[in-house]
């Protein structure tokens, strides 16, 4: 299943956005660590934008990143957010509230709640009204994101927002559900080369076993195994190497998503 | 009157705290509308806000209540609620 | 599109269960929804809770995933010889060609509500019993239906909200085109909480009587819970129950606001016309449509404007949801084997609970059920976030 991607955004610690990374990821610039950047999320309506947690801001800047990459109109996208765990904070919140007598819930952080409410916030922003879903799959999220982004690109034709992100919850949760710093990566993905095509990949599900292909900075690949969409990292590497090559990222638990990548010509 | 002003500056601070909006309270305007335009509030935020009034101020605002036209058109009108009706 | 037949399917909610408690409460007329008696909450409301599932035991290997989700799940997936239908699949197909796609909105949220309860008075942090990985998170019901069945195919949780298992059949669809597996286990379940029992409440769209879809009165949702699978293959194999296939689907946003529709129904026309495209089929040829329904002022009004712009006012429709609640992320399971019901049995079902149909409500609301014969018809799940998707379901030709 061969689609293109158009533009790329990544935002995590060290790696505030996709020319930075690109050099962290090549090798011409060292890694140095440093809390990942919370965006303030112009994008979003003011009313939306007040109304929006940390998760979804962070999400939002993301895919606006990616789209300004490509030089997509984001209206003409399809969306496929992933999230290992969507918004532990406004989760926190709740269950916070719940704990008390009165148990009063927030409106505005019920309705932030659900797991797409970072697409639904997306969809708002930009008036992206085609098909959107918001998927998880633990440590395998993006490989299952990628996999249902592809997917729809090969079946509908359509053209993809494809985001996946994860940031730290507050305690306890963090505790209980560890993740280790927040990351999130997004590509604009194509069923047909345009000018603004910058690489091809080509996804297949392959029989195990699930080893994914690792990082090799210390520093990156313990990001890599902290974050589920950090599990991102050695295809973004791939893509900053500008050569053709493969990667494997760990999949449906047992399995592997090997990825072909290339840069077009 | 300073009683009135104070309560009045408190409920700004409850409406741009619950609302998280990006204006200082002292700005917003006594007889100014909450709703649509003016603050760009809608249903949701008028909810937020009633479920803020009631924890503050220990009373029961419902969106079929016939008085919250008038108790959420201003923040005037809404803090002469509050006066009235406060249990705390 | 392919038609992909649903050789095999389960469903349970507060009719009871499996299929035929929903289908005898559907035939009589009767409704699972009573008032409030979920643990401690104490909210002026009706509900759809399922009986048992407080005795229900998670299959001993899977202790881990205890929680009253993945019990509902569990309850659900035993019913309806689905267990044997999916071990003589796998026989067929072999493990790993079998994907499962699971669609749910909370998850096993109560069980961190209910460790939110219990956290510790000086550290606050939460109980060492709590096992977030295998009950709450997101992936949970998926991992579990998996291990359960004994599945090792491509798998995926789909998380929007109210449309969740609807749009579970769409991705299990892409799996099968793309072939990455030979058939899939979609499905969907949610369970009652707090979350969504105060959060609905919070925004006053829970009802205080049995919910009344299309009534002039209707005032809000009555919560319930529940789950339902079906086994989607190419082909059917062997016997199975009366074979129904997925014909279409569609799906869109409203790119509006997240918890009220865009009033003119245009996202929900969007689902509908794009289900109707797939399976190339005209308005005409659909002889029922499942409302999404949910009995909020809001929902039912733009939802009666995009069915009466595709289908004008002949086709008839209902919302099961004064039988079941609203299933929340099992919504679009629930309601499209309903769907399938409605072929097999040649039967459309009332708008139960409605007793003054809304003036302003233009489409043709059943308000009483009828036997006739049905060979298509279309459900729809409509959820937070503006995510829509409509199913085309129908005689396997």
């Amino acid at each position: 299943m061969r689609v293109f991607v158009d533009g790329v955004a990544v935002n995590g610690p060290g790696l505030p956005d996709w020319e930075h990374a690109c050099r962290v990821l090549s090798g011409c610039a060292p890694y140095t660590a440093a809390p990942a950047v919370m965006p303030a999320a112009p994008q979003l309506p003011a009313g939306e934008r007040r109304r929006a947690s940390l998760p979804i801001k962070f999400a939002v800047d993301l895919a606006a990143q990616a789209a300004a990459h490509a030089q997509a109109d984001p209206e003409e996208l399809g969306v496929v957010f992933g999230s290992a765990n969507g918004d532990l904070h406004t989760v926190h919140q709740i269950c916070e509230a719940l704990a008390q007598p009165e148990r009063e819930v927030s409106p505005t952080r019920f309705h932030n709640s659900v797991h797409n409410a970072s697409a639904g916030y997306w969809s708002i922003a930009v008036k992206a009204a085609l098909a959107s879903t918001s998927v998880a799959a633990q440590d395998d999220t993006f490989a299952a994101a990628l996999l249902e982004g592809v997917m729809q690109v090969r079946a509908e034709g359509l053209s993809i927002m494809l985001a996946a992100y994860d940031v730290p919850g507050p305690p306890p949760l963090a505790c209980a559900c560890p993740t280790l710093a927040a990351f999130g990566v997004a590509l604009v993905l194509r069923p047909a080369q345009t000018r603004m095509s910058r690489w091809w990949l080509e996804a297949s599900v392959r029989e195990g076993p699930p080893v994914a292909t690792p990082m090799t900075v210390p520093e990156l690949e313990g990001l890599r195994a902290g974050v589920a969409a950090a599990r991102a990292l050695p295809l973004l590497s791939a893509m900053a190497g500008q050569k053709p090559s493969n990667v494997d990222l760990a999949y449906a638990e047992d399995r592997r998503l090997h990825v072909e990548l290339s840069p077009c010509a | 009157m300073s009683q009135v002003v104070s309560l009045e500056l408190e409920v700004a601070q409850i409406i741009v705290e619950a609302l998280n909006l990006d204006v200082d309270p002292s700005a917003i305007e006594a007889d100014a509308p909450l709703y649509g335009e003016g603050l760009g509030l809608d249903s949701i935020d008028m909810l937020e806000l009633s479920l803020a009034i009631s924890k503050k101020y220990g009373f029961q605002l419902r969106s079929d209540d016939k008085d919250n036209v008038r108790i959420f058109s201003s923040l005037r009108a809404l803090t002469e609620a509050v006066g009235a009706r406060r249990t705390k | 599109m392919e038609p992909l037949v649903l050789t095999h399917y389960t469903l349970t909610n507060c009719l009871g269960p499996g299929i035929a408690a929903t289908r005898q409460a559907l035939h009589q007329g009767t409704s699972g929804l009573r008032p409030c008696d979920f643990m401690d909450i104490a909210l002026d409301t009706f509900i759809g809770r399922v009986d048992a599932l407080e005795a229900v035991e998670i299959a001993q290997p899977l202790v881990a995933f205890d929680c009253r989700n993945n019990r509902l799940a569990q309850w659900a997936l035993s019913q309806d010889g689905f267990e044997l239908a999916v071990r003589d699949a796998r026989a067929r197909y072999g493990a790993d060609r079998i994907a499962v796609v699971v669609g749910t909105s909370t998850s096993g949220i109560l069980e961190t509500e209910l460790a939110y309860r219990i956290r510790d008075v000086d550290s606050g942090q939460l109980p060492s019993s709590f096992r977030y990985r295998y009950t709450h998170d997101t992936y949970s019901s998926a991992a579990f239906v998996r291990a359960y069945l004994g599945l090792q195919g491509p798998a995926l949780a789909i998380s929007t909200a109210c449309s969740s298992s609807a749009k579970a059949f769409a991705s299990a669809y892409r799996m099968m085109a793309a072939g990455i597996c030979d058939c899939a286990v979609v499905g969907g379940v949610d369970s009652l909480c707090g979350t969504t029992l105060h959060g609905f409440a919070s925004l006053e769209l829970v009802s205080r009587r049995p919910c009344r879809p299309a009534d002039a009165t209707r005032d809000g949702i009555s919560v319930g819970e529940g789950a339902g699978f079906a086994l989607l293959e190419r082909l059917p194999v062997g016997g199975g129950q009366a074979p129904v296939a997925l014909l279409g689907y569609g799906e869109s946003s409203d790119a509006y606001h997240m918890s009220s529709p865009q009033p003119e129904g245009r996202g929900a026309e969007a689902a509908i016309r794009a289900a109707l495209e797939r399976a190339g089929a005209a308005p005409g040829d659909i002889d029922y449509v499942n409302l999404h329904g949910t009995a909020t002022p809001a929902n039912d009004s733009a939802e009666d404007c995009a069915m009466t712009r595709v289908f004008g006012n002949a086709t008839p429709c209902s919302s099961t949801k004064g039988w079941t609640g609203h299933t929340l992320g099992a919504a679009g399971i629930t309601e499209a084997i309903i769907g399938c019901l409605c072929v097999v049995d040649g039967f459309l079902p009332q708008s139960l609970n409605t007793e003054e149909l809304d003036p302003d409500i233009r489409g043709q609301v059943l308000l009483e059920s009828r036997f006739v014969p049905v060979s298509r018809v279309v459900s729809n799940s409509f959820g937070f976030g503006g995510n829509n998707c409509a199913l085309v379901l129908g005689r396997a030709s």
